[in-house]
């Protein structure tokens, strides 16, 4: 047995068991996005690596909405707070939902991926995901680019809808 | 006294208005387990298979050095040396309070199965987040990364040099693997001269 305390006991005092998606959670630091995309970019390459990065978050921040809004669709106004609550309480920082559209939307990073130390990489699937379950559509539905514009706080963030 | 871990450890869900968790080291978050693993799932099927053992060795040294940083900037918060401060400051204390601190966090129920001050440490989990990969992924080899890097990462922190010198002067091998059917892991770490 652990010297230390009950297994279970650390979990429960933890508080951190469940994600939105009622997923395990892990406590890590934000370094730990960008060392996956590190290890990803050394195992299989950079484009591909950032692209599986991108693709992995944006599979999981869309069962994570899907888990937190599921059946009849929130309102619009609903969504966007459950979105940017959602990435807050991660600890990953303050994402401002600017727009939000079935078409897409407009979303800010306030600091920006640096100073959170966040690959864009992980933002943008963030994005894709969840833009993707509040529309109804499929992982996949929506592009995400970086954009910069004047007297931004932080990063902005382009949603489109694919096709 | 570890209790004033989990104390702690409870406070890290509260991220404030910027979505900061300022403890232990500050920087912190909290990721669903799937990310990670779905990650080196899709990693190691996508490699070359001729080349697996390479894309295996990048998500280690990627890991390991990860780890390295996270554990250091952990051991130096002034919530781990009040919380650890009854484990004494001797190693095995401070090894204790780690991974006592990593149950809170999720990532594995460990205990020191084995301590040789400076040479060898053997870590054995009987539950890790890690190993869920086996619901979906079949392996003949441990794929506990995180875990083997932070086992080396304790002893590179113990007993190496000074951070950030000390990284890999020790190494970790897995050598038993819930994800690959065995009943608990194993996590053998020894000095680089002891290979």
């Amino acid at each position: 047995m652990s010297a230390s305390i009950p297994f279970e006991q650390a979990l429960d005092a933890g508080r951190a068991r469940r994600y939105l998606n009622a997923d395990p959670a892990v406590v890590m630091s934000r370094e730990s996005l960008s060392f996956m995309e590190e290890a990803a970019v050394k195992a299989i390459g950079s484009a591909p690596g950032a692209e599986l990065l991108f693709q992995t978050m944006e599979d999981v921040s869309y069962r994570a909405m899907k888990w937190a809004a599921p059946g009849a669709p929130l309102p619009e106004a609903d969504i966007r707070a459950l979105m940017e609550e959602h990435f807050r309480r991660s600890g990953l920082g303050r994402l401002v939902i600017q727009a939000m559209a079935a078409g897409g939307g407009r979303a800010e990073l306030l600091g920006g991926c640096g100073n959170a130390g966040i690959p864009a990489a992980c933002v943008r699937g963030y994005l894709a995901g969840a833009f993707a379950a509040a529309a109804g559509r499929m992982p996949g539905s929506f592009r995400v680019r970086k954009d910069t514009a004047q007297n931004a706080a932080g990063d902005l963030f382009i949603i489109e809808a694919r096709g | 006294m570890m209790a004033n871990l989990v104390t702690y450890a409870s406070m890290m869900c509260d991220a404030d208005g910027n979505g900061s968790i300022p403890i232990f080291g500050g920087g912190l978050c909290i990721l669903p387990s799937t990310l990670w693993l779905l990650l080196v799932e899709r990693l190691l099927r996508r490699a070359d298979p001729m080349r697996s053992g390479a894309a295996e060795d990048a998500i280690r040294a990627a890991a390991a050095g990860y780890c390295y940083r996270l554990a250091h900037g952990v051991m130096e918060s002034p919530e781990f040396m009040e919380g650890a401060r009854a484990a004494g400051q001797e190693p095995r204390g401070r090894l204790e309070a780690f991974l006592s601190l990593m149950a809170a966090w999720g990532w594995a129920d460990a205990e020191t199965a084995f301590l040789e001050p400076g040479k060898k440490l053997v870590v054995h989990a009987r539950a890790y987040f890690e190993a869920d990969i086996r619901d979906t992924f079949q392996s003949a080899r441990p794929l506990a990364f995180m875990l083997s890097g932070m086992c080396g990462a304790l002893m590179d922190l113990l007993f190496a040099a000074p951070f950030p010198r000390g990284l890999a002067s020790f190494t970790c091998t897995q050598t038993r693997g819930i994800e690959c059917g065995d009943r608990y892991g194993e996590f053998v770490v020894t000095g680089k001269d002891a290979l």
